[in-house]
């Protein structure tokens, strides 16, 4: 295979008028057709063929334009974390707990299916003191004091909506745009689209104690190239899987590779200019040099007695140890130009997940989370890295405002809560409403796709040109259908 | 045909459609809304065009608002309707292009329109916006509508005005004429496939590379058609062949070879994105899927003709009676678990998403079929009229009605005299588990009946006395039920499908959304080529309506140009690393034309009418000189200049192996691959760290998951050591030693993967277990093959894990590393446990590492 490098992002490929012109006298519906076909036409070579380096898959790539975010740090929430208990406040529910839904709601169809009629006619408060926080003043629940006292900084979207009121269909789509899981991942897009600042590590990782319900389609590459797709980040034990030589093996690695690559060097130099050939040999050395690199980020000795109070890891008893860990793996990740990283927040396959006893799960959850998510917060922005840090948190839907089950709230897709923070994001801003109990969100809804184009957007990319051709369409992380765009009011 | 009514590039359109396109303009002139240039409609049609389509067209227009159609164009978009008909000033597209109101964005965004444009767009308004050309023909005297290519009124040719239907794969199949300068040496199909190869050659004035060396091409051929590399034996007795008829005696025993059928499975594997568990959320096993597996592979062993191939996936349960007749009906109900292949998510009912998810996999199947089978992108049809290939919304629902009855299904497959046989052995065993159950019932009530014993039990001896007596009764039946149930024969149970009595009927879904159901539709296939309505019988026994089995004929018949080509280009993409169409699941427009229409019509021909056989084709390929060129350049040549990525094919294309053939690999060199064939998914262990970071395992391990098989069912290694098709294919979790070697994910339909050089690629061939063992069974069998003498060794491993003879230089390396080596394990680092044993033990370790040091080298993964 010929070593070619193109850029993943082609132009928008648009016929000349005269050519145009020329083709009037077919209609207009003819003129559209030519114009979608006009593009790989051109260019004269099939679209499937479009690839990046080879040899170097991950090397850095320009925006379409200037963003100032350079990486990206996903705090997911599995479990579908309830906006009604943390960041959207409804005084309404106050005044009507146990009572009945209000009409004005009730006749509003369920849509997505078995959200609203899993749940009992009975509205269930949160218990739970809010304040506001911040020059913006913005509302936080008692469970969330750490992350409120960045409330300057973040950017709080109430009005996400979604397609699926199941988890893993759910999980899929905040991951890949679709609820059908086998798309590529945000962090896949944004690996191909920018490749990654360091050549000696994955450029996107993952860190989990458990992964996102529907496993690994929610960090898949799917159709782009492998070298896009997450790799798991281990926090205890070897990072990475088969990072180490075998047991036994460590004293003789090197030379046993030294005689492997005096092999691939005959190999190379009776087949001149096969690019493959070359690769194999660079990736051997890759491997070799990410051992150390790898092993160097998991090592903490380094980081200050404070700094590790600070996301609460400095005892493994805490609550916090786990996800504090994954908090300050990922900003030592970012910190040497890992372009993508996202963690799980849940140590066990429920999270938020409170079918039952809703507030036992959001206490625990909190317990857990909010101390080393403010951290990560803090640290970045001490660190100068949070304006080309993008920090986004959210789960994949919100719980309802009724009571399901003993004290238990159900999935909600029809309206929800995520918040944006550092790479460019304007802080202290709300955008978007939920109805009086929060349900639903009501004032400039924004779906999922929109959240994509706008996290895209951070980076400078076009979500609309970001594409990559297969099986005959230019497909996109915001699909090749619905119309999405970057959700106003979020960057600056 | 002759290449002057054969269009082989779609740019050179149809010789129909320019006669098309005078009938159309003849027909929309006449029309009092003509497309005539001078009319403000005509106009009109051009400004928008020219301005407003870049964004306003198709599918996704920006604000919502078409303007490419005339009913997307009344709709108006995300604002209101564009224009109120007579009213320009209130009319939101005036008020756009007139740039004046603050409320209205400006457009076109860019450039403002000309005083005379804006005007000429206000008169037209105001004239009541008559749509240019919107009045479509009428079906005036009730004949059928014929293909889009003879018939004005077929609703492909209505849609796209004429255009569209020069797609070069949608034209009639047929045969093309043999190149005159055909040579009359070796087999004749591969003479004329290398004809059509060398006159496109001599045209460009490219000069071919001579034959590979024997022991290259014996490589070649082996790991192309069974996927394993050859034995050493192997190697040296074709170098050593010198008959004529070698080459042909190698192809003919290695498509005999049972891993001929392994190896090809892999690729429609890939192409119908088989696994073995659902996906989702559970990804429960699917417990009897592997039949289909082993059902695939046996059909390609047996050489089963393509057409009937297909026609069991899609309809076996409309091929074969219930209970099957015999062994072939048994496989043909596996068959139609392709139908079954697709993910499923089982917690959908749960979340009231049954219905939804039901339409996703109708979709799915549509698409899958689309893809695999026709080689066409049909997936954007779902939704809408595909922007670029002639296919239509409709198309996709009228063949999804055809799979609209199917139901899944649990269900015996045995052969009816075989299902008799276990009939008639269980019968008496069942009546006698009947006696004997009633027996001990009632020896348990005599039991009740008894007094207990006096003293409660103590003091008594056990078993004595009439308690004692019945209790013995009652054991000594237990016993004999449990006997007897173990002396029951099971039936065969395979992952079907079937199809409900009732169809519900099809409906063309707005956007695919099922809560918007539209018109409904009736089984059919691709308009274009026949726009009616299938023709569908039930076939005997009455069991189903035979709309599938009605698909499935379709698929293999005249009329359909496209299934042959497909599958012929896949075979060829297998042997050249590159299909003569470079984009095998896209055949439309936006996909690759091929390099040589000619030969591809050829070669979809020579299959279609020599009884589809799969074999036959690739024989004839495997024998070209074209297959058999050397891939190795010395150093530039000419043809690098001018054909810098063997297009033309003036050399073989050299590849890196696959995922599971390198796997394969490394356990047949190292004599760990064991020979069983088939069978349920084998399940490598795999590290518990990834394991317990999958939630559908944990809900297994820790709460039982209420008996779901979602978990990770490990094997010892050793009985994993089988060919890597046979291995579990989980789709939550793939397995972690193939995947980074471009394993397709099972959920896209893979017609070509992927060939990345990336760091885990290194990282699990220099340190996985696998290779471990892999190091040591090589040494184990280079210790067999020449003993304790070091010297003997390095020589041995490269012959066994290479199939050559060592060079010098690498002799050389060899021996230091093993003297490197000795010394370093025999005095191991501070904290090494030291080697008990001596020397033998040093040299031992030292052989394992330079077995692991070759298995890692390039030439072990690429084929030259």
């Amino acid at each position: 295979m010929a070593a070619r490098s193109r850029s993943p992002l082609p132009p928008p490929a648009v016929p000349s008028r005269r050519e145009i012109l020329g083709r009037c006298a077919l209609g207009i519906g003819g003129i559209a057709a030519a114009l979608l076909a006009a593009g790989e036409r051109a260019t004269g070579e099939p679209p499937a063929l479009l690839s990046t380096d080879p040899l170097r898959p991950l090397a850095p790539r320009p925006p379409h334009r200037a963003g100032k975010a350079k990486s990206l740090i996903v705090l997911f929430q599995y479990g579908g974390p309830s906006q009604v208990d943390l960041f959207d406040r409804k005084p309404l529910l106050e005044t009507l707990a146990g009572q009945p839904v209000p009409e004005s709601i009730k006749g509003i169809s369920d849509q997505v299916g078995g959200v609203i009629n899993h749940c009992k006619d009975s509205l269930l408060c949160p218990p739970w003191a809010w304040r506001q926080y911040g020059q913006s003043g913005l509302w936080v629940s008692d469970r969330m004091p750490a992350t409120a006292e960045h409330a300057d900084r973040l950017c709080v979207v109430r009005s996400m909506h979604s397609d699926s009121s199941n988890h893993a269909p759910a999980t899929y789509q905040m991951n890949t745009g679709s609820i059908l899981g086998g798309k590529p991942s945000l962090g896949s897009w944004l690996t191909y689209g920018l490749g990654s600042e360091n050549a000696n590590l994955p450029g996107y990782v993952m860190l989990f104690e458990v992964g996102g319900l529907g496993g690994s389609a929610n960090w898949s590459n799917a159709f782009l190239p492998a070298a896009y797709q997450g790799t798991r980040f281990r926090h205890d034990g070897p990072a990475l899987a088969n990072l180490e030589p075998p047991p036994g093996f460590a004293p003789v690695q090197r030379s046993t590779l030294d005689l492997t690559q005096a092999f691939n060097r005959g190999h190379l130099a009776a087949r001149p200019g096969q690019a493959d050939l070359e690769g194999r040999i660079a990736t051997y050395e890759l491997a070799y040099r990410m051992q150390a690199e790898a092993a160097d980020v998991g090592d903490l000795s380094e980081e200050s007695a404070e700094t590790l109070a600070l996301y609460g890891v400095d005892d493994p008893h805490r609550p916090t140890a786990s996800y504090g860990r994954m908090c300050l793996l990922a900003r030592r990740l970012v910190e040497r130009g890992v372009r993508v990283v996202q963690l799980y927040n849940a140590v066990d396959k429920y999270g938020w997940d409170g079918h039952d006893k809703s507030h036992d799960y959001h206490e625990r959850n909190s317990r857990q989370t909010d101390g080393p998510t403010a951290a990560l917060l803090a640290d970045l922005s001490r660190r100068g890295l949070l304006d080309e840090t993008l920090v986004v948190w959210g789960g994949e839907f919100g719980r309802t405002p009724m009571e399901q089950g003993n004290g238990g709230r159900n999935h909600n897709p029809y309206g929800f809560t995520v918040w944006l923070a550092g790479g460019g994001v304007n802080g202290g801003r709300v955008i978007g409403a939920t109805d009086e109990i929060g349900l639903r969100a009501v004032e400039d809804r924004q779906h999922v796709r929109d959240l994509h184009a706008t996290i895209l957007a951070a980076f400078g990319l076009d979500h609309e040109r970001l594409v990559f051709p297969h099986d005959g369409r230019d497909e996109r992380l915001t699909g090749v259908l619905g119309a999405a765009r970057p959700i106003a009011g979020v960057l600056g | 045909m002759g290449a002057a009514n054969h269009p082989t590039r779609p740019t050179r359109p149809h010789p129909l459609v320019g006669l098309m396109a005078v009938v159309l303009l003849a027909f929309l002139s006449s029309g009092s809304a003509g497309a005539d240039e001078g009319a403000p409609a005509g106009r009109v049609e051009k400004l928008l065009a020219v301005r407003c389509l870049e964004c306003h067209a198709g599918h996704d227009p920006q604000g919502g608002l078409a303007l490419d159609d005339a009913a997307a164009f009344a709709r108006g978009g995300q604002t209101g309707p564009a224009v109120i008909l007579g009213d320009a000033d209130a009319s939101l597209l005036v008020r756009a292009v007139r740039r004046q109101d603050p409320a209205v964005a400006p457009m076109p965004p860019d450039e403002p329109l000309s005083g005379d444009e804006i005007g000429l767009i206000e008169a037209w308004v105001a004239a009541g916006a008559p749509w240019p050309g919107a009045a479509p023909p009428e079906d005036s005297d009730g004949s059928p509508v014929g293909s889009a290519w003879e018939d004005p009124r077929n609703p492909v040719t209505r849609r796209w005005r004429g255009e569209r239907i020069d797609l070069w794969s949608f034209q009639p199949l047929v045969r093309p004429t043999v190149p005159a300068t055909v040579g009359d040496e070796g087999p004749a199909g591969a003479a004329i496939i290398d004809a059509f190869l060398n006159d496109r050659l001599a045209a460009a004035g490219i000069g071919s590379f001579p034959r590979a060396d024997r022991r290259t091409l014996v490589r070649r051929m082996t790991f192309d058609v069974t996927g394993l590399p050859p034995t050493p034996d192997e190697v040296e007795a074709f170098v050593a062949d010198e008959a004529p008829d070698a080459v042909e005696r190698l192809v003919d025993r290695l498509l005999a070879s049972p891993a001929y059928g392994e190896h090809l499975a892999v690729t429609w594997l890939d192409a119908v994105r088989y696994a073995d568990t659902n996906g989702f959320e559970r990804d429960e096993l699917r417990p009897q899927i592997w039949r289909y597996r082993d059902w695939c592979i046996a059909a390609f062993n047996a050489d089963m003709p393509y057409d009937r191939f297909l026609a069991e996936q899609l309809a076996g349960d409309e091929l074969a009676a219930d209970p099957p007749a015999d062994e072939t009906g048994a496989g043909a109900l596996v068959a139609t678990g392709y139908l079954r292949l697709g993910p499923f998510d089982s917690t959908a009912p749960i979340f009231q998403e049954s219905e939804r998810h039901r339409a996703e996999l109708l979709a799915e199947i549509v698409s899958t079929t689309g893809s695999a089978v026709l080689g066409l992108s049909m997936t954007c049809c779902n939704c809408h009229d595909h922007k670029s290939d002639p296919l239509l919304q409709s198309d996709f629902f009228r063949i999804q009605a055809c799979f609209q009855g199917t139901d899944a299904r649990e269900m015996a497959i045995d052969p009816s005299p075989v299902a008799a046989e276990i009939a008639a052995h269980n019968e008496p065993i069942r009546a006698e588990i009947a006696a004997v159950t009633d027996r001990k019932e009632i020896a348990a009530k005599r039991l009740e009946l008894l007094p207990p014993p006096p003293d409660g039990g103590a003091g008594t001896p056990e078993g004595a006395g009439e308690r004692g007596e019945v209790q013995a009764e009652i054991d000594r039946l237990e016993a004999r039920l449990t006997e007897l149930a173990a002396a029951l024969r099971s039936a065969t149970i395979a992952e079907v499908v079937g199809e409900v009595t009732e169809i519900p009927a099809t409906h063309l879904l707005a956007q695919g959304s099922h809560r918007e159901p539209r018109q409904e539709v009736v089984p059919g296939v691709l308009a274009a080529f026949d726009p009616a309505a299938l023709a569908v019988a039930p076939p005997p026994g009455g069991r189903t309506s035979g709309r599938r089995l009605a698909l499935a004929q379709w698929l293999a018949s005249a009329g359909n140009p496209l299934t042959a080509r497909v599958i012929v280009n896949r075979v060829w993409q297998r042997l050249f690393g590159r299909g003569i169409v470079a984009t095998p699941n896209d055949f439309g427009f936006r996909g690759s034309p091929p390099t040589h229409p000619e030969l591809l019509d050829w070669l979809a021909c020579e299959f279609r009418d020599g009884g589809s056989s799969l074999k036959s084709l690739h024989r004839a390929i495997l024998l070209t000189d074209a297959y058999q060129r050397s891939s190795i350049a010395a150093g530039p040549s000419p043809a690098h200049q001018a054909d810098p990525d063997n297009r033309l094919l003036w050399r073989q294309q050299p590849r890196r192996l696959g995922a599971e053939a390198i796997r394969d690999a490394l356990l047949a060199v190292a004599g760990l691959l064991r020979g069983e064939r088939g069978g349920p998914p084998r399940w490598p262990p795999v590290a518990e760290a990834i394991l317990h970071a999958n939630p559908a395992i944990i809900e297994f391990v820790k709460e039982g998951a209420d008996g779901r098989p979602q978990g990770w069912y490990a094997q010892p290694v050793e009985e994993t050591f089988v060919r890597s098709v046979y291995l579990v294919r989980k789709r939550s979790l793939p397995l972690p030693f193939l995947q980074p070697f471009d394993l397709p994910d099972g959920v896209n339909p893979c017609g070509r993967r992927d060939v990345t050089t990336v760091a885990p690629q290194s990282l699990n061939l220099l340190n996985d277990d696998l290779v471990v063992h892999a190091a040591a069974g090589l040494a184990d069998r280079v210790a067999a093959a020449v003993g304790a003498d070091v010297d003997a060794w390095p020589a041995a491993v490269v012959r066994l894990a290479l199939g050559r003879p060592i060079e010098p230089e690498e002799r050389t390396a060899a021996a230091e590393l093993l003297g490197r080596h000795i010394a370093i394990h025999s005095s191991p680092p501070d904290g090494a446990a030291a080697d008990i044993g001596g020397d033998g033990v040093a040299a031992r370790r030292a052989l394992v590492d330079l077995c692991r040091a070759v298995l890692n080298v390039s030439e072990f993964l690429h084929v030259d």
